[in-house]
């Protein structure tokens, strides 16, 4: 069917309006992408290097080099590898997140539970601080000579901020507090989207509380928990301030954007830099289309 | 409705100027026919520089008088306040670095010898650089043919003095009194001029930080909050490498013993916090919160400590080790005014450089502000020890010339403490720094697991790797 001109104008008023964003992320997002790739075959040194890429990525390419040298060099093999378990066990933070964030939700989605508006709100506050502010407050919480943590454990000594195990731990929970505000409304908003006729069906089954939640809601829920899953691996991979702020370079918390920040910007080495990058990316990529693929399987659909 | 369409379509378009044209330039933009000059014929000298806002302000103050002597010549300042923002503004400045900027004294050989910074040698009199200290400005020579940083033949000068900050020890007065009367100790306060021997030190703090001062003074009391490793180093007639930075030093004695003795400060003298209780409180916090009797300090710290602390200090030395030719060695950091190798301004970016370098007025009002201590070798030695114009009346530390003779270094038999660059400015990067102190900390130097000579032999052929590295980069 042919467009009026009209359904025309409309069309190019409403391109006009989404150019902005459209030419921010091309030039931001697909132009760093595809940058950070170039970089990854080259020795790219930004102070030795300062003439435009295209005209010296002659001099300056290097193959697979980089790419070899995050494996087997001895001066960042080691860190890389531990970068990538560090980043991997911090990822823990992501179910157990998802898991209290749905708890409370459930909480807090029953009207009898008196103020459970004002708990909303403080559960939320997190979400909405500084991260740094946050991070550098966890610090205090964790110290081992006066947190908190410590004097409710009654000084049991453990020294959260040192050890390389304990320091996993308290990112963990400091992530999974930090979390809790943003999983639990997404799963409220979803709790209350489930259409009522549902329970009423269930209640003249005879259902229990239980049973409803575990055969009504999880279910409609799993869009949700897919959403959360995606978003929180997504970011889980591209952690950087836990390691920088709240670990202040803790060799247990160093993650994979850590070792990237301080290769890439403190050694100069953004061919190095650039080749992490693109594995972290393509290992995301990767991950996500996982998760896509086999969501049909657990993820319920109207 | 096509009214209603077409004012969307112009609303659109408007705000898509507005978003282009925000990203223009401002009102000092050159003239195309003459770069570096506006079309008012007067000559724009772009100006970095990084630091707290206070400094910002002092700054804008130095640039306006600066421009008030110089009414040719605009300034257009660029301030940040984040050290790492302002080092990645430079990474990517590409060819448009600023035409005056300050330059991290670590970063100063990648810059100068990728041929960043301009040869100001020929623009300064020596007249000029005379009234330095020659240890605040002589680092900023390179021979790029011998890749030989510092003042030699065929050097070029790439930048002038911001400051020198030297790194030396500060202590708690009060405190110390306190437990020399709960102890008994009549020694008195450490002397400012003869500095203490590694032993000395070691055992003042366990006469003065053990069980009785713990029980009667402070609980968490300790010597020392943690002890710089490169003061100790440089100190015990040690370095990391020799003088070209290309062979490692790290398996020495007098290296291992160094760290020896920062490690027995926790581990034999219990005088030190150990490692674990160092990354939940730092020496500065310790020494700020009133229970670290020593700790270590710049003359930045100044303005930190006039604030905040409620106690009286002062400073002395660091320590010398007992090795044979060893000297009292703090490091001492510095940035410098570097000029731009493609300013299109240079005569004007060096006049500005060598004003904010040797200006009387700014150099007075780092030192009054507890900044930096003077470049100007005569208002240091004068002015500012002996406080002749009166501005640091009543203002710690009484010691100021432990800072002076610091940077002034040995001159005679008399003198007994001199400085030394941080280690990283002898090399093209600083990320071995940090590794190798990684190192140390995995491998339970501070804990005791195993001695600084077991670690350093087994890290020996990792740390040349790395030098190795970095002398690659060069040229």
């Amino acid at each position: 069917m042919k467009r009026s001109k009209l359904d025309r104008k409309e069309h190019i008023a409403a391109f006009l309006f989404i150019l902005i964003p459209l030419i921010g992320f091309a030039l931001f997002t697909v132009g760093s992408m595809f940058f950070s790739f170039m970089y990854s075959f080259t020795k790219l040194n930004p102070i030795k290097h300062y003439d435009p890429f295209f005209s010296i990525i002659g001099d300056i390419w290097v193959g697979f080099d980089k790419y070899k040298d995050l494996f087997t060099h001895e001066l960042h093999s080691e860190r890389f590898f531990r970068a990538i378990g560090n980043t991997l066990v911090l990822l823990l933070s992501v179910p157990l997140g998802m898991l209290a964030g749905l708890l409370v939700a459930a909480l807090l989605n029953n009207r009898k539970i008196v103020g459970s508006k004002i708990m909303r709100m403080l559960f939320y506050l997190p979400a909405v601080s500084s991260a740094v502010a946050m991070n550098l407050l966890w610090r205090f919480v964790f110290n081992h000579e006066y947190g908190l943590i410590n004097m409710l454990l009654h000084n049991t000594g453990l020294k959260w901020l040192d050890d390389y195990a304990l320091i996993k731990t308290a990112i963990i929970f400091k992530n999974v507090w930090g979390g809790l505000g943003g999983t639990m409304i997404m799963y409220l908003a979803g709790m209350l989207n489930i259409s009522r006729d549902y329970y009423e069906a269930a209640d003249i089954d005879g259902a229990n509380g239980l049973q409803k939640f575990f055969r009504i809601t999880f279910p409609m829920l799993t869009p949700i928990t897919f959403y959360l899953l995606i978003v929180g691996v997504i970011g889980g991979l591209q952690s950087y301030v836990d390691s920088d702020v709240f670990a202040q370079g803790n060799v247990g918390a160093q993650t994979i954007v850590y070792f990237i920040w301080k290769r890439g910007i403190g050694e100069w080495n953004y061919g190095l830099a650039s080749a992490a990058s693109v594995l972290l990316s393509v290992v995301i990529m990767a991950v996500t289309i996982v998760q896509f693929r086999f969501s049909n399987r657990w993820v319920f659909e109207e | 409705m096509k009214k209603t369409n077409l004012l969307t379509l112009v609303v659109a378009l408007l705000l898509t100027a507005v978003f282009a044209l925000a990203a223009c330039g401002g009102p000092g933009d050159d003239n195309p026919d003459e770069p570096g000059v506006n079309p008012g014929g007067k000559t724009i000298v772009q100006f970095a520089g990084r630091g707290s806002a206070d400094e910002e302000a002092n700054y804008t103050r130095f640039l306006s008088q600066f421009m008030e002597e110089n009414p040719d010549i605009i300034v257009n300042p660029n301030w940040y306040a984040d050290e790492s923002s302002y080092a990645q503004g430079l990474q990517n400045a590409g060819r448009n670095l600023p035409d005056v900027f300050m330059m991290d004294d670590r970063d100063f050989l990648a810059y100068v010898d990728a041929n960043r910074l301009l040869d100001i040698s020929s623009y300064v009199e020596q007249e000029t650089l005379n009234t330095m200290f020659p240890s605040s400005y002589e680092k900023y020579y390179y021979n790029s043919d011998n890749f030989k940083l510092g003042k030699s033949e065929d050097a070029g000068l790439y930048g002038l003095p911001k400051d020198q900050g030297p790194y030396v020890l500060v202590y708690n007065k009060e405190l110390f009194n306190r437990c020399a009367q709960v102890v008994g100790y009549t020694g008195g306060y450490p002397s400012a001029t003869d500095p203490m021997t590694f032993t000395e030190f070691s055992e003042l703090l366990a006469t003065l930080c053990n069980e009785t001062t713990r029980k009667t003074v402070r609980s968490d009391l300790y010597g020392i909050g943690a002890y710089e490793m490169q003061a100790a180093i440089y100190s015990n007639n040690a370095n990391y490498f020799d003088d070209t930075a290309t062979n490692s030093r790290i398996t020495e004695k007098n290296f291992t013993d160094a760290l020896q003795f920062i490690a027995d400060l926790n581990l034999k003298y219990n005088v030190m916090p150990a490692a674990a209780d160092q990354a939940s409180s730092n020496g500065y916090q310790r020494f700020t919160g009133g229970s670290a009797i020593f700790c270590f300090a710049g003359p930045w710290d100044c303005t930190a400590f006039w604030r905040d602390l409620t106690f009286e200090w002062d400073i002395i030395p660091v320590c010398v080790g007992e090795a044979e030719g060893a000297v009292s060695t703090a490091w001492v950091g510095s940035m410098a005014y570097s000029v731009s190798a493609n300013s299109k301004v240079k005569a004007a970016a060096v006049k500005l450089a060598t004003y904010l370098a040797t200006n009387e007025d700014s150099q007075r009002t780092q030192y009054q502000i507890g900044q930096a201590i003077p470049n100007l070798i005569e208002m240091a030695t004068n002015e500012y020890i002996n406080d002749t114009k009166g501005l640091l009346s009543g203002k710690n530390p009484a010691s100021r010339s432990v800072f002076i003779d610091t940077v002034d270094g040995i001159r005679d038999a008399s003198d007994k403490v001199t400085g030394k660059q941080r280690a990283q400015y002898y090399t093209y990067s600083s990320v071995w720094y940090a590794d190798f102190e990684e190192y140390l900390n995995t491998q339970g130097l501070w804990s005791g697991a195993k001695t600084a000579a077991e670690i350093c032999n087994a890290y020996n052929s990792t740390f040349q790797l790395a030098l190795d590295e970095m002398k690659a980069s060069l040229g």
